[in-house]
């Protein structure tokens, strides 16, 4: 989940009249979790659906609404513009077919919300764009810019001064030298060619979607803004300019359009959808009994507008929540309207009888049998590692199941026998007193055409008398007086096993398992200074 | 006329130590020994090989319930058990020192873990819910399509997600449930959906591709049911994460399925593991909407804790799959749960299987 820090002072002067207990108090409810508090430092996560919630002033709006000092729809003011345009050519459509953009003008930069937009492209980038992938953002000083800009491709040869540098790269160059480069070269491909946007006097502005040109960077100086978006989907890459057009807006610039055109591209419209949602749906899902006023009061504090229709309500639904799909996102967001701590729980009667599932009761039969025969439950992670299931253990390893880039060396292979992790276990508690016995059920994977999975149950004895009579009594009579079963043992030759000591484990003339002593090579490399019995048999060919 | 068999007279007339007739029998010539007596003396405390044994003698006594203990290993020996060997004379009549320490003994038990599991299972079965299984290894399709995660969700990358190496899954569902769950994607993700993607065999990273199997295979009016089990997650392991853990999931579907009536259930949970002072929080889930999560306060810690989310399935979820019923799901870790209930801080402890500590937790608290 992304994290934004931002200054309970910064969000007071934003949002109007309130507390600084107000707005912590609030903050939850907006679906926001306060991870940290240092004074006036906040620390919040927020939800990657709900990318405007990466800046303050964002969280301002939603705060705004859900306490009453401002409430419905922020509605965008594009003031319409000729002075703006960008030509697409067609030799992007294979590499990265679509831009759109913005013009954002007369604001004040302060380094605070410098930082903040930087959090926000940065945010976005990660989120919708699927780093960079889907879509990604440029932000520009417009007043280094002439217009009209061209977007369309140029070779790896090209030179520019990127951002943050002060020497002119070819694009090869940047592509390896810049830690952005490095990040999303990748996304270009092999393509001789790479997406580029130029301005009327040639100069490259950006290179979409690794970086900006160091001639339009933003400062504090910096007052009017130029921001595009490209990506491979237009209504994506709209998406991510709606979330940043609303947050300059609030942040008090003023919006131009941007006239685009070319190549199936055209100007964005960043409009409000309406989305219509039955009053009695609302009722019914939240277990209220709401009226229309009260439903439109809580869809107005979610900052939506509505409107009775009938038996409906008709939401307008701002460009930058494209988060809402339909009638059950709108109940939602009359459910924040209205306050979940509004909301009292209530409990009605089942009209269900519940009962465990017959392998959980089976189980639970056999582990009460072991504590019964004075066995210590266990329990071992069934993701596990080469080391405990194979090498210390001498098995076959022939039918590995791993997984892919585990984080952990210790959780790579999932297990197709639980023996090896009690006699693991075992040898780390050599410390403590003997008898030391232990028992397991879980399931355990194989792999034959396809991915199977069974339930085996394994139980070891570590102690100075430790034989194989003591174990297979063990596994006679757990069987036995559980469920009824009578197994036989087999003479086997197991690497795992004492020769002259193991045995299959039989059942209906079928091996279900195997039963014996641990070999004492195996034992002596896990420094286990006394002899270690065990068994491991199928549950699923046996009692389930 | 009295007829005198069985087989101890045949024994005795055997050994010449009777004389009997059709009418009665005397006392011939009384034996030095028993049959057995000498056999047991040879024996006394030690451990001998099957062949030092007079068989008959051997056989007889190993019919006695309890008293020889056969040693299978491939030189039989035969061993008298405690019973039979220890007579125990009282040396003294004196009283004993009643107050004294005496040793602790260790208790075999269920795991404390386990524990916890059984009592989160039986509560759910009281409260009406009936508990269903299923694989920890699923395909994509259900662990991640079905519930409308996009293909290139961040959840869905390596980074985060168990993939099997080279496994994917051959069937996954039925043609008209791919068609439908991969159209519901196109439209409402904007993206190319791959059938190779949904292939990919995963382990299951909540339990809920279990529920939602079952509701796509059953499409109850009416139901109670839940899945508990291990899931995993793609992570470092630390004090506060595991690669596998416990989850439970459930869902349920009716007439009654409402918000408040899914925050009851809740309550009504927390209520029974002793957790009364809680509250509910706006959360986002990719498949549920509204969502929730359910907070509760920790003495001990002297903080809110995040437990349980829960949410109410998005009609992107479940229309596809041919629910129309609103489902209410929420689920959420064990682990934690036991963690506050054992006042442990480090959750690799529940699968150390470090016997100081199976040894001495206390078994209810």
């Amino acid at each position: 989940m992304p994290v934004v820090e931002l200054s309970y002072t910064r969000l007071q002067k934003l949002v109007g009249k309130v507390t600084k207990k107000q707005i912590s108090d609030s903050l939850p409810f907006l679906g926001l979790d306060i991870e940290s508090e240092n004074k006036d430092l906040v620390r919040i996560e927020y939800s990657p659906n709900r990318p405007d919630y990466s800046t303050d002033f964002g969280i301002a709006l939603g705060l705004q609404g859900l306490l009453g000092i401002k409430t419905g729809a922020i509605k965008l003011k594009i003031k319409k513009s000729n002075k703006y345009p960008i030509s697409v050519k067609s030799e992007v459509s294979k590499i990265r077919p679509f831009v759109t953009g913005i013009v954002a003008k007369n604001g004040n930069i302060d380094n605070k919300i410098l930082e903040q937009l930087i959090q926000m492209q940065e945010d976005l980038h990660m989120g919708i764009g699927r780093k960079r992938t889907k879509s990604s953002i440029g932000i520009h000083d417009l007043d280094k810019i002439s217009f009209p800009l061209t977007y369309t491709t140029t070779s790896r040869n090209t030179k520019f001064i990127p951002l943050k540098s002060t020497t002119e790269n070819t694009i090869s160059e940047i592509l390896e030298q810049t830690d952005t480069g490095r990040d999303y070269g990748h996304i270009l491909g092999n393509s001789a060619k790479v997406p580029i946007i130029i301005d009327s006097d040639d100069n490259v502005i950006s290179l979409p979607p690794i970086i900006n040109a160091a001639v339009t960077t933003v400062t504090t100086k910096t007052k009017n803004l130029f921001v595009e978006v490209t990506g491979i989907n237009k209504d994506d890459a709209e998406d991510m300019l709606s979330v940043v057009a609303t947050i300059l807006e609030s942040a008090g610039f003023t919006l131009e359009s941007v006239r685009i055109s070319g190549a199936k591209n055209s100007s964005p419209k960043l409009d409000q959808k309406k989305i219509s949602v039955s009053t009695s749906l609302i009722n019914q899902i939240l277990g209220l009994n709401l009226t229309t006023p009260k439903i439109i009061s809580s869809l107005k504090k979610s900052r939506l507008d509505a409107s009775p229709k009938g038996k409906a309500i008709i939401c307008t639904i701002p460009a930058y929540r494209f988060d809402i799909f339909g009638s059950m996102d709108l109940i939602e967001e009359v459910a924040l309207g209205y306050g979940i701590q509004n909301l009292e729980p209530t409990l009605t009667p089942s009209q269900t009888i519940g009962q465990m599932n017959p392998v959980s009761l089976q189980l639970k039969s056999l582990n009460q049998i072991m504590i019964g025969l004075g066995y210590l439950e266990a329990l071992n992670s069934s993701l596990t590692s080469k080391r405990v299931l194979y090498e210390m253990t001498n098995r076959d390893s022939s039918k590995i199941i791993s997984v892919l880039d585990s984080k952990s060396q210790e959780h790579t292979i999932l297990r197709d026998s639980i023996l090896p992790g009690l006699l693991e276990n075992i040898s780390r508690n050599i410390h403590e007193s003997y008898p030391q016995k232990m028992f397991e059920t879980g399931t355990v994977f194989a792999i034959d055409d396809s991915i199977s999975e069974k339930i085996a149950f394994s139980s070891i004895s570590a102690h100075k008398d430790a034989n194989f009579t003591e174990i297979k009594s063990i596994l006679q009579s757990s069987l036995k007086i559980g469920f009824g079963i009578t197994i036989e043992t087999k003479t086997l030759s197991h690497p795992t096993f004492e020769a002259g000591h193991c045995a299959a484990v039989i059942l209906n003339g079928k091996s279900i398992g195997i039963i014996g002593k641990i070999n004492s090579k195996i034992i002596e490399n896990y420094k286990i200074r006394v002899p270690v019995v065990g068994f491991e048999i199928s549950l699923s060919e046996s009692i389930l | 006329m009295v007829l005198f068999f069985g087989p101890s007279i045949g024994l005795a007339r055997k050994n010449d130590w009777i004389e009997a007739s059709s009418e009665s029998v005397s006392i011939k010539n009384l034996p030095l020994e028993l049959p057995g007596e000498k056999t047991l003396k040879q024996i006394g405390e030690k451990k001998l090989s099957k062949d030092e044994i007079n068989d008959d003698d051997l056989s007889s006594l190993l019919k006695r319930p309890d008293f020889i203990v056969e040693d299978i290993v491939k030189t039989k020996e035969v061993t008298l058990t405690d019973s039979a060997k220890s007579i125990v004379i009282s040396d003294s009549s004196g009283e004993i020192d009643v107050e004294a320490k005496v040793p602790d003994v260790f208790v075999a038990r269920t795991h404390p873990l386990k524990d916890t599991i059984d009592e989160i299972r039986e509560i759910f079965v009281t409260l009406g819910f009936s508990e269903i299984i299923g694989n920890m290894t699923q395909s994509s399709f259900w662990n991640f399509d079905a519930l409308f995660t996009p293909q290139d969700h961040p959840a869905r990358e390596l980074q985060d997600t168990f993939y099997l190496d080279g496994i994917s899954a051959k069937k996954i569902a039925t043609p008209e449930q791919i068609r439908k769950v991969s159209d519901s994607h196109k439209k409402n993700w904007r993206y190319h959906w791959d059938i190779n993607e949904a292939r990919k065999m995963v382990l299951r990273t909540h339990t809920t591709c279990v529920t939602i199997k079952h509701l796509a295979e059953n499409k109850p009016d009416e139901a109670r049911v839940f899945s508990l089990g291990r899931v995993f997650r793609n992570e470092k392991v630390s004090y506060k994460h595991l690669v596998e853990f416990n989850q439970i999931e459930g869902v349920v579907v009716g007439k009654d399925a409402n918000l408040r009536n899914l925050m009851g259930i809740q309550r009504e949970f927390y209520k029974r593991i002793g957790i009364t002072k809680i509250k509910f929080w706006p959360t986002f889930f990719p498949y549920t909407e509204p969502s929730l999560q359910t907070m509760v306060y920790n003495e001990r810690l002297e903080k809110w804790i995040e437990l349980f989310g829960m949410g109410i399935f998005r009609p992107e979820v479940t229309k596809p799959l041919g629910i129309t019923k609103p489902v209410l799901a929420w689920g959420g870790g064990i682990e934690r749960i036991a963690m506050l209930k054992y006042g442990i801080d480090d959750v690799r402890e529940f699968y150390n299987n470090n016997l100081s500590w199976l040894r001495s937790a206390t078994k209810c608290q």
